[in-house]
């Protein structure tokens, strides 16, 4: 069945299932929420202009992940080498992945992290120091990612 | 204890793959993983001043070792990098820039 937006602001076709947070809407209520405890809507948001995938972890070694969304696993191919795989995979190879590398915050950085390969299933990018333009981990090491 | 997935790269080192928990592990080695990578505990992994060593790292028969020539290189590579560094800032140094300026330009 289609989800149909009327120009009145109605919508039609749309039911609860796998949607949680949708309970008694007042007809003029605007929803600005919506979770959904599994299916494609809580792997990877059905909805443009937000992060479809990100995370967060501490490049230094064998890596250690302190959060992420829609992503499976992070490989350190080498020093300043990772992989970041996607739990559900893109719908294109173009996406936009945003990348932040540092060393903590506060400090001036001379860091920066280049996209090496782009995936729908997964992306991979070096850190390097900016002066040596030697490959080097570093433990704060974001990326968010953006798709149609 | 954590696990993780390990496989030999085609350069010869070891990669790491650590899961974020959204799948199971299995999963994770058969979506993210290349044929012939394996699980194991992380505290398998070359621990102490072998961990800073990860170029160097390689995988026999299922182990992860610290191969001794490779790190050596590691090493002798390091060395010759600061020593071009502090060349430099000498070099700077002696041309009258102060330290500020020499910050500057190298860091």
């Amino acid at each position: 069945m289609s989800i149909i937006l009327s120009g009145d602001g109605a919508i039609t076709g749309l039911t609860s299932t796998g949607i949680s947070s949708v309970q008694n809407v007042p007809a003029t209520s605007v929803i600005t929420t919506l979770n959904a405890p599994s299916g494609v809507l809580a792997t990877q948001n059905g909805m443009t202009g937000i992060a479809k995938a990100w995370v967060n972890f501490n490049g230094v070694g064998s890596t250690t992940i302190n959060s992420s969304f829609n992503v499976s696993s992070v490989t350190y191919n080498g020093t300043g080498n990772y992989t970041v795989n996607f739990t559900t995979a893109m719908p294109i190879s173009t996406y936009v992945a945003n990348l932040q590398a540092s060393t903590k915050p506060g400090t001036a950085n001379n860091y920066v992290a280049i996209l090496s390969s782009q995936l729908t299933s997964s992306f991979t990018f070096f850190t390097y120091g900016a002066n040596t333009n030697t490959q080097t981990d570093l433990p704060i090491i974001g990326c968010t990612v953006f798709s149609s | 204890m954590a696990q993780v997935i390990i496989h030999t790269t085609k350069k010869g080192n070891v990669a790491v793959t650590v899961p974020t928990g959204e799948l199971p592990i299995e999963q994770v080695l058969a979506k993210d993983c290349p044929a012939g990578a394996i699980i194991i505990d992380d505290s398998e992994l070359p621990q102490g001043d072998d961990s800073k060593y990860f170029d160097a790292w390689v995988l026999n028969n299922g182990v992860v070792t610290v191969d001794a020539t490779k790190k050596a290189a590691i090493i002798a590579a390091q060395q010759a990098q600061e020593a071009a560094k502090a060349s430099a800032l000498a070099k700077l140094t002696a041309l009258g820039l102060s330290e500020d300026e020499v910050k500057a330009l190298v860091g």
